[in-house]
């Protein structure tokens, strides 16, 4: 079993390092290490006949990885603190609307293309950075893996999204340009946001902390409304 | 190599909160994801002071440059839905696409007007940018 973790471990680490050389040479969203190595990992363990199961339990340690991801953002947040003070309001009303706006677009329309219970349920922390996400993904009942990969597409939707909003819904201010990649895009949101400026990258930060602890909230204050709704 | 080494020391200290937030939420009976109690409590201690800034900050930094790696498993994961590749597949991606749109023109708009609504006026240095 030791051997098994460390080979899993191994292999998970070589196709990172390799999906990182590879977006060196080709930069753009198709090829991030992010989409090209779990990709290889899928057809190694097709290829070799290996269930998913297994593998997962080889590769647990990257989930408590995902836990120290999660407390490091303590530290952005420390660091920015007196801004998200002084811009409580925009980031507050903004925020819960937001986050709000997530759940609820998720749920029903996932509900309405008859997507199913375990999908609407997954769909509901997709705003908000993974490692979180999937941690709430697996206290309401939903299905962690699904959820992740709504995050991965939500994020890689927001960053798609982003410029053309900006320019159409004429947003001046640096932080509620950061508020809303932060919001629509996450981790990925955070660096494009930190592109365009120092005070833009700390507000995503923001967004994508404040973003998760309001999404933590909404969720088990809906949850009973959407679990009745959906007739369990 | 020493920077390494406390680097490494420092993602300890990170995983030790982790784990009380872990153990935390599971005593207590909290829905809330362990990894956010963490989290929580981090924020405090730096408050606080009991936790100075550069005894983390090191290795917060590394965790944040390979975060990516974290995520490779749990997007392998995708594998187990092989329904993905067909039509429903598709209509996840219309909900994901679309709600991704929806939630940032919200987020944004609300932003934008609070601001103009009176936020006080802070002499940022970034104004012109």
């Amino acid at each position: 079993m030791i051997l098994w973790k460390i080979c899993s471990l191994l292999v998970t680490v070589l196709f990172f390092v390799l999906a990182k050389k590879l977006s060196r040479k080709r930069p753009g969203l198709l090829f991030s290490p992010a989409i090209v190595a779990p990709l290889g990992i899928m057809l190694l363990l097709i290829v070799t006949g290996t269930p998913f199961q297994k593998y997962q339990e080889g590769t647990n340690f990257m989930n408590e990885m995902l836990g120290v991801v999660t407390v490091a953002f303590a530290i952005p947040l420390y660091r920015n603190w007196a801004i998200l003070v002084s811009h409580w309001r925009m980031i507050v009303s903004s925020l819960a609307v937001g986050t709000l706006i997530a759940i609820l677009a998720g749920v029903s329309t996932s509900m309405l293309l008859g997507l199913g219970k375990e999908a609407a349920i997954s769909v509901i922390p997709r705003s908000i950075t993974l490692p979180i996400a999937v941690g709430l993904s697996e206290s309401i009942g939903g299905i962690p893996s699904m959820t992740a990969l709504f995050v991965m597409l939500t994020s890689f939707a927001g960053v798609f999204w982003g410029p053309t909003l900006i320019k159409h819904l004429k947003l001046r201010h640096p932080v509620s340009i950061g508020l809303m990649y932060g919001m629509g895009a996450h981790v990925l949101g955070m660096a494009k946001a930190l592109e365009l400026g120092e005070l833009e990258g700390s507000s995503a930060t923001l967004a994508v902390i404040t973003g998760a602890v309001m999404t933590v909230v909404w969720a088990f204050i809906l949850l009973p409304v959407i679990l009745s709704w959906m007739g369990v | 190599m020493k920077s390494w080494l406390s680097a490494l020391l420092q993602i300890l200290l990170l995983f030790v909160f982790a784990w009380v937030g872990k153990w935390l939420s599971a005593t207590l009976q909290l829905h809330i994801p362990g990894s956010l109690i963490g989290m929580a409590l981090l924020f405090i201690c730096l408050q606080l002071g009991w936790i100075r800034l550069h005894w983390v900050e090191a290795g917060a930094a590394l965790v944040f440059s390979q975060m990516i790696l974290f995520f490779v498993p749990a997007i392998a994961g995708i594998m187990q839905y092989p329904w993905l590749l067909g039509i429903k597949g598709l209509l996840v991606l219309i909900v994901v696409v679309s709600g991704a749109a929806l939630v940032m023109i919200s987020t944004g708009v609300v932003a934008e007007r609070v601001f103009k609504l009176g936020e006080v006026k802070r002499r940022d240095s970034v104004e012109n940018m």
